[in-house]
């Protein structure tokens, strides 16, 4: 197999990562602009580890990506407070200010970048890849995968319910974050030279273009997401430099023909997406005035 | 040194100001997060700069095009993200407008290249002392537009009918609608304005720093973003002052900080305010308890 | 069984709850009535941890749950259901149901994989029990959301039993219902009773509560005037002057 096919295999898995890396994050209801930061903490953690400390590949990109998890968890913590559009805002900012400071580290290389890495092979990436939809798949039809689904549905009867949604949140923040890390960490020995600007928002938002082009309903969403716009630009290659145009005008028309995504379901009246609204504003819009319904304190 | 700064902080802050002002208006209005916001502002000063040294056409018409460019493109993403976006799918119009600001992004940049471009000085650079500053007469004009546009909009909001229905849909679109208001077409006129809004900020933050950059945008969405939380969303007043503080706060970090973590100085003030207060300054608006 | 001792809830200057005294009886039906607005609400979101009191206590089987969070509240044996139906509409109907078992189900790693170990299967009949119990087993593969209104309450009934609560509370658990919905309800609600759950009811159709209740609690802007069986209450001078008006209109 030529190197140019490995390449795109490879491409197509990360992407894929990224793309659940960040559902598992947005299935609870969570809605991140930030998941580019911690495919950047994989990638630089990683990439240190294997150029200047000489680790093997798999045990860096491991520690690349626990490393990714832990920032997702400490990140979750403040994020518990916001919701909806909020928290999207907040997310963006994190992504801008970690991009910062990946910027300012000059043992990472600084606005140069870090090169050197190499040892991604399609099949370790492929590996990961089936590891990872292998434990998503599990989660989401255990009694833990219903718990989050329920937490994006309706946070307080979940709270009646006896869950702890505080933890629901945080785990779902540091799993989507670890998954999205290995990501990162493969990427960086992908592609042989990583600097701070391919770990900014407009990383974020084609991540989030991956899920909500594919459809958000369940794994299978994402993963097709992933793959359908991974392998587009490889063959509208005469796109080379408008791909984000293409990318930003498939959001357009998505969001006018087919917002639920390819593979999203339709019926629901309340959708996964909602969660980027005021609870206030979304209850004004379909409920004509109704008495109140307990307020939310914790 | 120290007024100097403050001055330019002023500067700086009313153009976010200005663009703040109809982010949150939008925002209020419609519950629209309107992420190609900032790029209608940088698209009006690229639009200017083509009008005035492509076309060679005075500065007044240049102006007016940029202003009015932006204001189309607003106008036009009412409609592709919202009016025919199905409502049920709350998210979707920003999404959409994600999608927008991307192309416009994407067009920018190969249309005028991703190099820095300067932007037309048709004023001259002369310096005048006023008291322990050394400002241009350009600056002094600036500010004056910026300051008298901010107090005619203040005015605008309270006194005029349009104003005042902008003000009774934030409120309550249905009780608007019950009194009378047209409320479809208030919403678009809030739109134009506030992408006329972003456009005057466009031309006149080329006529402060003189370069462009097709990345502006994104720049000044964010900064736009953490005025509108300061100040409270959809608060007018609060976008005008957090804008001003917001520009003098990034004017100091700048001299104290370096130029790459005044960028990330602001988004840190972003977060802060939404863990600690997230209705902002001035905001005590309803709905913001329940968030 | 639950003991509230001179409850108060404030939203700024607004007293939603004043000096709320009221006692549950174990095994009774326990009737919560009053005008809209007069805090009843209010008083189960404070006893169910949504909201805390700005003073007062509350006691559940001589542990003080004062300020306790919702989920805990659950895990101590108190269920509620909502005014406003809270199901997870996207979810099926059995899944509704499963969801409420969530505090008793094994927790740690066995969740986290879908694991069918015996108390798993256990828990899975139960869920059925309840689903018909209310009538709805031939509905549990359908999304909660495309049930009739009537139904949705009686998932969201079957839910709250499914966490094996103690305490039941329900919130206007019949509007929206027709009469046949509503006289099964009410042999529902009889029935739970039976199986030894407590029951606080707060209802607006009187006949449902006098017919229901053992005692009823009336509350008027925040404070209870007037306590009793039902038929004390139905004739107490005070409960009919807060709901037609004032006294003038007997004379």
């Amino acid at each position: 197999m030529s190197a140019y096919y490995e390449g795109i295999i490879m491409a197509v898995g990360i992407n894929i990562l990224l793309a659940i890396g960040l559902w598992t994050t947005v299935s609870t209801g969570q809605f991140s602009f930030g998941h580019a930061a911690f495919m950047g903490v994989g990638a630089y953690l990683s990439g240190l580890l294997t150029v200047t400390f000489k680790l093997p590949l798999v045990p860096a990109a491991a520690v690349g990506a626990v490393a990714a998890g832990i920032t997702g968890v400490l990140v979750a913590f403040p994020a518990l407070r916001l919701t909806h559009l909020y928290l999207a805002m907040a997310t963006l900012g994190f992504a801008e200010i970690a991009r910062v400071i990946f910027m300012n580290q000059d043992a990472l290389g600084g606005a140069n970048g870090m090169g050197g890495m190499s040892g991604s092979t399609p099949l370790l990436v492929w590996v990961v890849v089936i590891v990872s939809l292998t434990y998503l798949w599990l989660l989401g039809r255990s009694r833990q995968g219903l718990a989050f689904d329920a937490v994006r549905q309706d946070e307080t009867a979940a709270r009646a319910m006896g869950m702890n949604v505080t933890w629901i949140k945080v785990m779902a923040f540091g799993q989507g974050a670890l998954i999205t890390g290995f990501a990162g960490a493969l990427y960086a020995h992908f592609t042989f030279y990583i600097e701070p600007s391919m770990f900014g928002i407009e990383r974020s938002v084609v991540i989030l273009l991956f899920v909500v082009f594919g459809g958000m309903s369940n794994l299978v969403g994402p993963v097709l997401g992933a793959i359908v716009l991974s392998l587009f630009p490889e063959f509208f290659r005469f796109l080379k430099d408008w791909y984000l145009f293409v990318y930003g005008g498939v959001l357009v028309v998505m969001m006018i023909w087919r917002p639920q995504g390819i593979w999203g379901q339709r019926w629901a009246p309340m959708d996964l997406l909602g969660s980027l609204f005021p609870e206030v504003k979304r209850q004004r819009a379909r409920r004509v005035a109704e008495p109140a319904t307990p307020p939310e304190v914790r | 040194m120290f007024f100097q700064q403050i001055v330019n902080g002023l500067l700086l802050g009313s153009t976010y100001s200005l663009t703040a002002l109809g982010f949150t208006l939008m925002l209020g209005v419609l519950g629209l997060l309107n992420f190609a916001h900032g790029e209608a502002f940088m698209i009006s000063a690229y639009v200017g700069f083509t009008f005035a040294v492509l076309f060679k056409l005075p500065f007044e018409v240049a102006a007016i095009a940029g202003t009015l460019s932006a204001g189309a493109i607003s106008v036009i993403i009412y409609y592709v993200s919202f009016a025919f976006v199905k409502r049920e799918y709350m998210a979707a119009p920003i999404l959409s407008t994600i999608g927008v600001a991307m192309l416009l992004q994407t067009v920018a940049t190969r249309f005028w290249g991703s190099d820095i471009r300067p932007f037309p000085e048709p004023f001259g650079q002369d310096a005048v002392e006023v008291g322990p500053v050394l400002v241009s007469s350009v600056q002094i004009g600036t500010m004056l537009a910026a300051f008298a546009l901010m107090a005619g909009f203040y005015v605008f909001l309270s006194r005029a009918k349009l104003g005042k229905a902008m003000r009774a849909i934030s409120e309550s679109p249905m009780h608007a609608a019950l009194l009378g208001i047209r409320v479809e077409k208030t919403i678009l006129a809030t739109f134009f304005i506030s992408g006329m809004l972003a456009g005057i900020a466009g031309i006149l933050i080329g006529l402060i720093f003189h370069n462009l950059t097709p990345y502006m945008g994104t720049s000044v969405l964010l900064k736009a973003m953490t005025v509108m939380i300061l100040g409270g969303l959809g608060n007018a007043i609060g976008a005008m002052a957090g804008g001003l503080i917001i520009g003098i706060v990034e004017t100091f970090s700048v001299g104290y900080l370096g130029a790459s973590w005044r960028d990330a100085l602001v988004f840190v003030i972003l977060i802060l305010v939404l863990v600690l207060k997230p209705s902002g300054l001035f905001g005590t608006r309803q709905h913001e308890e329940k968030l | 069984m639950l003991a509230i001792k001179s409850l108060d809830r404030s939203f700024g200057g607004l007293m939603a709850l004043e000096k709320v005294e009221l006692t549950v009886t174990r095994g009774d039906i326990h009737g919560l009535i009053g005008p809209n607005g007069a805090g009843k609400t209010t008083l189960f979101n404070v006893i169910t941890g949504f909201l805390s009191p700005t003073a007062g206590r509350i006691h559940f089987e001589d542990r003080d749950i004062t300020g306790k969070g919702p989920s805990e509240i659950t895990h101590q044996g108190i269920a509620r259901t909502f005014q406003n139906v809270r199901l997870f509409s996207e979810m099926t109907v059995l899944q509704n149901v499963l969801v409420g078992q969530h505090c008793r189900a094994p927790g740690g790693f066995l969740r986290m994989f879908p694991i069918s170990t015996r108390r798993e299967k256990a828990l899975q009949e139960e869920a059925e029990e309840l689903l018909m119990l209310v009538g709805l087993q031939d509905f549990r593969s359908r999304p909660a959301g495309s049930l009739p209104f009537g139904a949705q309450r009686l998932l969201e009934l079957a839910r709250a039993l499914a966490t094996r609560p103690r305490l039941l509370l329900l919130d206007e658990p019949r509007s929206g219902m027709n009469r046949e919905e509503t006289d099964r309800l009410c042999s529902y609600v009889q029935g739970i009773r039976d199986l030894g759950v407590t029951v606080l009811l707060i209802e607006h159709d009187m006949n449902m509560v006098m017919r229901l209740s053992d005692r009823v609690t009336v509350l008027n802007f925040g404070r209870k005037i007037a306590e009793g069986s039902p038929a004390e209450v139905q004739n107490n001078q005070a409960v009919r002057e807060a709901y037609l008006g004032s006294s003038t209109l007997n004379a």
